[in-house]
């Protein structure tokens, strides 16, 4: 071979060369992560350096902070008939009325709509306004001998099984969580100030107290439920509420599920939706995610897109979780495509988080002395009541809101250690990117569209 | 199906990662790279793959104008860089 052929060719030498150093790293990898893949390891390692545990609450809280009345929330306000205006505009929500022409509010939409909430109506009458002690929700303790039948399940079991360690019993019940379908577990101390002080019945306009409840709480557990993105895309329309309705039915199963196997292993539980405490901030707790501008909890795998419910327990010999922090709020502060997408103007956009609220309007639904954005609350149930729907835009906007995909992960990560410069050019690639887009036509056809989708199997 | 989008494509990445770093070696060979212009083919390289990664990942999650958007804001500069790197290699000889 000449030497000019030695130059331009890659000999099979040259190929043993590169394979053998191939194989050498490849068994090199192989060996030191036997069960792990290289991207898991990577993603791993990469999170270490993005999500940061935090030792306390990690939102400033007033010393003067007192916990909320549920009959201040709009939907007790609306639905209890302490406020008859607001009153009059929830019973025109979800008024049977549809438009062939308009994606998302056809027929089907309609039907898609009720499909998805029929199990929670069914199972938990009245927790979506946050009624209390309710169906599945439910707050008895029925002891063996109380229960219905020999078919009912769901009763204090008299022996308690005892944990070897909290580890286990934290891991024991999440795992149980998941096999009910939950997607986000967390387990964290029952805080007096994130329960409703006094719980309110909508459907009736009765306050009860704390001590009607049937135990001392000592644990929460926290589950998130993913809301499908394709259906959230839809944002605002029956379609939309596909997602929702599909959440909510989904809490009341895993929460009920979750509660009767507490109750199996002999510890009280009471299953929870909107009832009892406020979600976001024991979800903050139980480490699940941070607060966003629009008042949701930003989770780091589905951002705002999953439904949060509870189970209130006796249970204390567990180990809970820390909140975490990976740069929701700082991102947030620049990002505002949550402010900019809602069609009622609700979310506000002063850059900074406030310890009360910034929108001038009524404030009674909100509770001041935490930092945090505060929504206007009414006028966004208002633009439900207008709209027939649930809304969702500040769901389906926020650039947290994506598929389970590995560039999104990436961005997310790179966003986080970078300052807020970056942040801002983020949310506008977002918008060029053609993510977050709310009132999207195509979204509702894209929904029902049969194109690539196979239902038997093969 | 026997492998999902998201495999295939990365199943792909590698075959396309060791055609690559072959011509990265061959080039290298035949024209001696200095680091500047071996860093702008680099860098060209890296960008394509992650073009063709960005694009087809996002066809697979169902947002087209995504993968679209990839083309341009990642593809456009990989076929500038390798263009102008290997210009640059060869202009030498």
């Amino acid at each position: 071979m000449s030497n000019k052929d030695e130059k331009t060719n890659l000999g099979r030498r040259d190929f043993l060369k590169i394979g053998s150093a191939g194989a050498v790293l490849g068994v090199a990898g192989i060996t030191t992560m036997p069960q792990k893949a290289a991207g898991e390891v990577l993603d791993k390692e990469t999170k270490k350096a993005v999500i940061k545990a935090m030792d306390g609450f990690p939102v400033k809280v007033a010393p003067e902070y007192k916990p909320f009345r549920q009959r201040n929330t709009v939907f007790s306000r609306a639905v209890g008939g302490i406020d008859p205006e607001l009153g009059a505009k929830a019973r025109t929500f979800e008024r049977f009325e549809t438009d062939e022409s308009r994606p998302g509010f056809s027929r089907i939409d309609w039907a898609l709509h009720h499909g998805s909430w029929a199990v929670e109506h069914a199972a938990t009458p009245g927790s979506k306004f946050g009624v209390p002690n309710t169906g599945w929700y439910s707050w008895q303790q029925n002891t063996h001998e109380q229960r219905a039948n020999f078919l009912d399940l769901n009763y204090l079991n008299d022996e308690r099984h005892e944990f070897a360690s909290k580890k286990e019993a934290s891991a024991i019940i999440k795992r149980a969580a998941r096999h009910f379908k939950a997607d986000l577990v967390g387990i964290t101390p029952r805080n007096k100030m994130w329960d409703y002080e006094k719980h309110f019945v909508a459907l009736n306009g009765q306050e009860i107290g704390w001590d009607q409840f049937p135990f001392e709480p000592k644990s929460v557990i926290v589950i998130g439920v993913e809301m499908d993105y394709e259906t959230m895309a839809t944002a605002p329309s029956y379609t939309v509420e596909g997602a929702i309705g599909e959440g909510y039915s989904q809490m009341a199963i895993t929460a009920f599920q979750l509660s009767v196997f507490l109750k199996n292993l002999g510890y009280k539980a009471v299953a929870a939706g909107n009832d009892l405490g406020m979600s976001v901030p024991y979800g903050i707790a139980a480490g699940l995610g941070e607060g966003g501008r629009n008042g949701l909890l930003i989770n780091y795998k589905y951002g705002p897109r999953f439904r949060i419910a509870k189970v209130y327990t006796d249970i204390d010999f567990v180990e809970y979780d820390k909140p975490v922090t990976f740069g929701v709020r700082e991102f947030c502060k620049r990002c505002q495509r949550c402010a900019d997408a809602c069609p009622s103007k609700s979310i506000p956009k002063n850059v900074e988080p406030t310890m009360k609220p910034t929108h001038g309007g009524e404030s009674w639904f909100n509770n001041p002395g935490v930092e945090k954005w505060y929504i206007n609350a009414k006028t966004c149930f208002e633009y439900w009541c207008e709209g027939n729907n649930s809304c969702a835009s500040c769901i389906t906007s926020c650039p947290y809101n994506k598929p389970d995909f590995w560039h999104h992960k990436l961005v997310d990560k790179v966003s986080a250690l970078m300052p807020g410069p970056v942040h801002s050019f983020m949310r506008e690639m977002d918008i060029v990117f053609g993510y977050g887009d709310t009132f999207d036509k195509k979204a509702v056809k894209k929904f029902w569209d049969d194109k690539n989708r196979e239902y038997n199997g093969y | 199906m026997i492998f999902s989008g998201s495999e295939l494509l990365f199943f792909i990445l590698g075959f396309l990662s060791c055609l690559i770093m072959i011509g990265f070696i061959r080039l290298n060979k035949e024209n001696r790279l200095n680091w500047k212009t071996g860093s702008i083919v680099g860098l060209g390289a890296f960008l394509l793959m992650f073009c063709i990664a960005w694009s087809v990942s996002s066809v697979l999650e169902g947002e087209p104008r995504a993968a679209s958007m990839g083309m341009v804001v990642f593809g456009m500069p990989a076929l500038i860089l390798m263009t102008l790197g290997l210009r640059l290699a060869l202009k030498k000889n």
